[in-house]
């Protein structure tokens, strides 16, 4: 197996021999590659500053899948590749998680957070259908990729009979933010504007975000930021009112800020948002934010709302 | 109209079965049943009542009056239940009463509206505040005939009394809420409670030949209201395959 892990330059001959013999060490070098480097670099004295890998800043490549092994990422030059080890077990509620990482923009960020959904569940390892039989309902589903290759031919044509599986990712342009959006937005920011007529434009903004592709969310981040107080608490209610399904980590970093706000509704807009939206990323976001309820204004108020909505 | 008025608010009538001046029945709970379409406003002011204590400021009056009352003016639309369960036949009537008349909860509607939630409040008459009076008033149930009896009108003279009074009710939790939603089959189930309260009522309920006593209503006809109930309850998801 080759050992140097921030590299990790295998290539397709040997990568399914290396697989079998990967362990859940191996997950260490991929998920922190750039502080791998500096241990190696203490061992041998001789410190520099870790290279970005390929990948980091690849946006078109493939991640592809050998059923019950392993995942491969590599960028379409060719740049290099990276091995993570899956358990072959199913992982039966990752599929939120999938479509999280199947709108990311670089290869590597693709792959980081396929690893996340699917180590992020091992405490619920469970008997049942192969993770790859779960990986073909999900991917017979909606996704943005463009292309989706089970034969994997178009990588690795001598490798087309066992059952590999490919993700391609290719470059996307960032969304604009529709005009009729930005209006609605505008609207929030009006101080002098009736609760009604916010409401009707968050109705209309939460209508759009349903379409849910994280691009769509990833347009809203910055206005959301900007909004006054009243705003961010009528969309963020608004969103939890619509169960929405919120994956876009900058967005839901930013309804986090909002947990410690002085406004005491926007701080249980923001909690409820966070539950009811943000997925296991959101309640991770939520119980950081009350580390350290001295920056939480209101505290009490926001652990009411984790108790009356985890009691529905 | 069939009068049943009489003065609410004396606690020693709680819970008794003593008639009004008609000989009418009182009724011992009531429940208000709300169409919270902003259902987290309706979170929010419940856990900023169970964390605070009264007398509450006004702008949390206020917020009741705006999204619990919907700044409607006297008299509001009740519904009588027995108790103040939210499995109580009355609840899950007046539930369906208030909601059935939406659009999207139509058997052909495309689809239910996101965030289409309800939040309900189950009232102990004796909570309410002395000024009010209560009409029996069947007549003004809208859409959904098997509450016609459980219909009352609730006038009060001032709102923010009202809403100070619902308020000490939640925080003393005499008043009890629920809140439904279409996602986790909470409403479902209200409509459950409600169809299975006229199946033993009507009998067999049929779109297509419904019971003679079972009325049309201000904008759907008797045919309506039981399909749209049949669909609300989903029984096809446990109907027999006979039926």
């Amino acid at each position: 197996m080759n050992t140097d892990s921030e590299t990790a330059l295998l290539d397709i001959g040997t990568a399914r021999r290396s697989l079998d013999s990967l362990d859940r060490t191996d997950l260490d070098f991929w998920y922190n590659p750039r502080q791998r480097r500096p241990l190696d670099d203490a061992r041998t004295g001789n410190p520099e500053p870790p290279e970005e890998h390929p990948l980091e800043s690849s946006t078109e490549g493939w991640i592809s899948f050998l059923p019950k092994q392993g995942m491969i990422a590599r960028t379409t030059a060719g740049g290099g590749i990276h091995l993570i080890w899956l358990s072959p077990r199913a992982y039966p509620h990752i599929g939120s998680k999938f479509k999280r990482a199947v709108a990311s923009k670089t290869l590597a960020e693709m792959l980081r957070r396929m690893a996340e959904a699917l180590f992020s569940e091992t405490a619920q390892i469970q008997e049942g259908p192969l993770f790859i039989d779960y990986l073909d309902d999900y991917l017979n589903a909606r996704t943005r990729l463009e292309r989706i290759d089970r034969s994997y031919q178009q990588f690795a044509p001598s490798h087309a009979a066992s059952g590999w599986w490919t993700l391609q990712l290719r470059h996307h342009t960032p969304l604009d933010l529709p005009k009729v959006i930005s209006i609605h937005l505008e609207t929030l920011h009006n101080p002098g504007q009736r609760e009604e007529e916010m409401y009707a434009a968050v109705d209309a903004i939460v209508e759009w975000l349903a379409e849910g592709t994280e691009e769509q969310e990833a347009a809203i981040v910055d206005p959301v930021q900007s909004l006054p107080p009243t705003g961010k608490r009528i969309l963020f209610s608004a969103c939890a009112d619509a169960e929405l399904h919120l994956s876009h980590p900058p967005l839901l970093r930013a309804i986090a800020r909002c947990v410690s706000a002085h406004d005491k509704r926007l701080a249980q807009a923001a909690t409820a948002s966070l539950l009811l939206c943000g997925g296991a990323f959101g309640k991770s976001l939520l119980q950081e934010a009350l580390r350290d309820v001295t920056a939480v204004p209101h505290a009490q108020l926001v652990r009411g709302i984790i108790a009356l909505l985890n009691r529905q | 109209m069939i009068s049943r008025g009489f003065e609410g608010g004396d606690p020693e009538n709680f819970g008794d079965v003593a008639n009004n001046a008609q000989g009418a029945p009182i009724p011992r709970n009531l429940v208000l049943v709300r169409m919270c379409r902003r259902r987290m406003e309706f979170i929010y002011i419940i856990n900023e009542v169970r964390t605070g204590t009264p007398p509450f400021n006004a702008e949390l009056v206020d917020r009741v009056v705006q999204h619990v009352l919907d700044e409607e003016n006297s008299p509001l639309s009740v519904y009588e239940a027995a108790t103040t369960d939210p499995f109580d036949c009355g609840h899950a009537l007046g539930v369906i009463a208030a909601t059935i008349g939406r659009n999207d909860f139509r058997l052909n509607a495309r689809n239910r509206a996101k965030g289409c939630t309800c939040g309900t409040l189950l009232i102990p008459r004796a909570c309410l505040p002395a000024s009010i009076s209560l009409t029996y008033t069947p007549e003004q149930n809208r859409d959904f005939a098997p509450a016609d009896t459980r219909h009352f009108d609730l006038a009060f003279q001032d709102k923010h009394e009202l809403a100070q009074s619902v308020l000490i009710g939640i925080q003393t939790r005499t008043v009890a809420w629920t809140f439904l939603t279409n996602q986790d089959g909470t409403y479902r189930l209200q409509a459950v409670i409600a169809y299975s309260h006229c199946l033993s009522v009507f009998g067999k309920l049929n779109p297509s030949s419904h019971p003679d006593s079972w009325r049309n209503g201000a904008t759907l006809t008797a045919s309506e209201q039981i399909e749209t109930l049949k669909h609300l309850a989903d029984i096809k998801a446990v109907d027999s395959p006979l039926s």
